[in-house]
């Protein structure tokens, strides 16, 4: 575990990676393998972007009481995940990630979103999807953060964000499933695999509804509450 | 107790990424029987529970992508039957029965990563990337028993209370909610505790160091040089095109020139030292047992 003390080097490295590194390996990896060529692209892709935000979570300055905050809700979350995993298709971690997101802002929503997919896949099975997974949540997460504003205090408008978030999750590891066993994105496979996994879109995307409107207003007192008494 | 927990988790893991990266990408059929075997043999090989319904999900993918591949996909140039106007063709076929292969190798393979990366392992490879997001990390993974362990409290109390109904399927979500409120009240006013009592010990008040208990040993340098020389056999031969190979509109026959011959050792290669890993220990241990006879073993005299 090495932290790198030189402060030029440092800022070099967070210029190098993203913008040669991460297109090196993607290139690299196409040549290659050739017949795999979009597939390997996406994945790598979708990894490396994980990882280099993860890495930008460690530049910033974060508060003790947030990063303590940010694990207390991946836990949250996974512990949701563990009790509603008799039910298939349903798990309140998109719910959990948009109302956290909400308050804590769009960098904790991607780490809470993403870790959470981390975490509960340990007992949900790891497998290739985790990253994109990970991936997929964390963006989620992310972008109510960003429309933190729109959001907040305003349940119609969390509804509509988690229907269409938890509709789009489905239609993204949809995507996925596509590019990776056929390479190129063949419309009729996706059709044929979004039909197939209709039934549990949409209970996903309805039973995410059902957990905003349980969830919204103990989320809202509380966490505005702390938000205003300790200046989170 | 597996030989590999005593790896450093850094070395399992490259080569883990190794084998499923190459494995997965190279679109080889040779490559996937080979990565399936080898997956097989180690998950039968690495010692600890074993879950048998993996052999059940694994058949089954494979069949549902030989069925399913042949019903929508309609490339191919040997047509065996016309079902309302759709070619069903022995190419989509065999790309079914390849991908379902492909599928039941990475997850044979993953079986035997989750056993072997327990979730403190991956705590230590995130640290490498960041130690922030290796605390939040660790951190979640203490509160989700304790969060288990309140959430059954509370559920308890508020039962013992008359409050908690499990009538209908309404009321149960109520109740369901009102215990998740209660727990988040807890869950805040216990980070807040926690996270000052951090800071009150000097938690980010200068520069962090770490300790962890896996040593960079010899053993880990081998095994980390053996599975890239032998990946990298792999990836020559790929990149060579000696491993392209095509299913539509015919089946190819897999390439055997001596590129592809070196892509196709190097990946068995590199899919069997896992196995002959944990193999050849049990075995020496076996030998080293073997020779100590009874006599050699003084009980303690009372």
């Amino acid at each position: 575990m090495t932290v790198i003390r030189n402060e030029k080097l440092r800022k070099a490295l967070s210029v190098v990676i993203p913008f040669i590194f991460i297109p090196a390996v993607v290139l690299s990896g196409v040549l290659v393998f050739r017949g795999k060529s979009y597939s390997y692209g996406i994945f790598a892709i979708s990894v490396l972007s994980v990882l280099l935000f993860i890495c930008g979570f460690d530049r910033r300055k974060t508060g003790t009481r947030r990063l303590v905050l940010i694990s207390a809700a991946v836990a949250m979350a996974c512990v949701g995940r563990a009790v509603c995993s008799f039910i298939p298709a349903v798990n309140p971690i998109t719910a959990i990630t948009v109302l956290f997101a909400v308050y804590l802002g769009s960098e904790a929503g991607f780490m809470i979103g993403a870790f959470s997919a981390l975490i509960s896949n340990i007992f949900a099975g790891q497998g290739v999807w985790t990253p994109f997974q990970m991936f997929a949540w964390g963006m989620i997460g992310f972008f109510a953060g960003v429309f933190a504003k729109y959001l907040e205090n305003h349940t119609v408008r969390l509804c509509v964000y988690v229907f269409f978030s938890g509709a789009a999750y489905s239609f993204i590891m949809d995507v996925w499933s596509v590019m990776w066993a056929y390479n190129t994105f063949n419309f009729k496979f996706y059709i044929a695999s979004i039909t197939s996994a209709a039934p549990y879109t949409v209970v996903y995307a309805v039973s995410n509804v059902i957990f905003i409107l349980l969830l919204k207003k103990p989320f809202s007192e509380k966490l505005g509450r702390i938000k205003i008494k300790y200046g989170i | 107790m597996s030989s590999f927990q005593l790896f450093n988790p850094a070395a399992v893991f490259i080569f883990f990424a190794c084998v499923l990266v190459s494995g997965i990408f190279t679109m080889n059929p040779v490559i996937t029987v080979i990565s399936l075997a080898g997956a097989i043999l180690f998950f039968f090989v690495l010692p600890g529970q074993k879950n048998n319904r993996i052999h059940i999900c694994t058949v089954l993918m494979t069949l549902a992508c030989m069925v399913f591949n042949p019903v929508f996909g309609h490339n191919g140039a040997t047509v065996i039957a016309v079902i309302n106007n759709h070619n069903v063709t022995v190419e989509a076929g065999l790309y079914g029965i390849f991908l379902g292969l492909m599928l039941s190798a990475a997850v044979y393979w993953f079986a035997s990563f989750s056993q072997i990366m327990t979730s403190d392992k991956i705590i230590y490879i995130l640290g490498f990337l960041s130690q922030k997001a290796a605390l939040v990390l660790t951190m979640a993974l203490r509160f989700i028993p304790a969060y288990i362990r309140k959430a059954k409290q509370i559920n308890d109390s508020q039962k013992a209370l008359g409050l908690y109904k499990d009538e209908t399927i309404i009321s149960r979500l109520k109740g369901g909610a009102r215990v998740f409120s209660i727990l988040l009240t807890y869950m805040i006013e216990k980070t807040i505790i926690t996270s000052d009592s951090m800071s009150a010990r000097g938690y980010g008040g200068g520069r962090r160091r770490s300790f962890s208990l896996y040593p960079f040993g010899k053993r880990d340098v081998i095994f980390l040089t053996v599975s890239l020389v032998f990946t990298a056999c792999t990836v020559y031969a790929s990149s060579k095109g000696a491993l392209f190979y095509n299913f539509y509109p015919f089946a190819d026959t897999p390439a055997t020139d001596f590129t592809a011959l070196t892509g196709y050792t190097g990946y068995g290669l590199l899919c069997l030292s896992p196995s002959v890993i944990e193999g050849g220990n049990r075995i020496r241990w076996r030998y080293l047992r073997s020779k100590i006879s009874h006599s050699d073993i003084r009980f303690p005299v009372r």
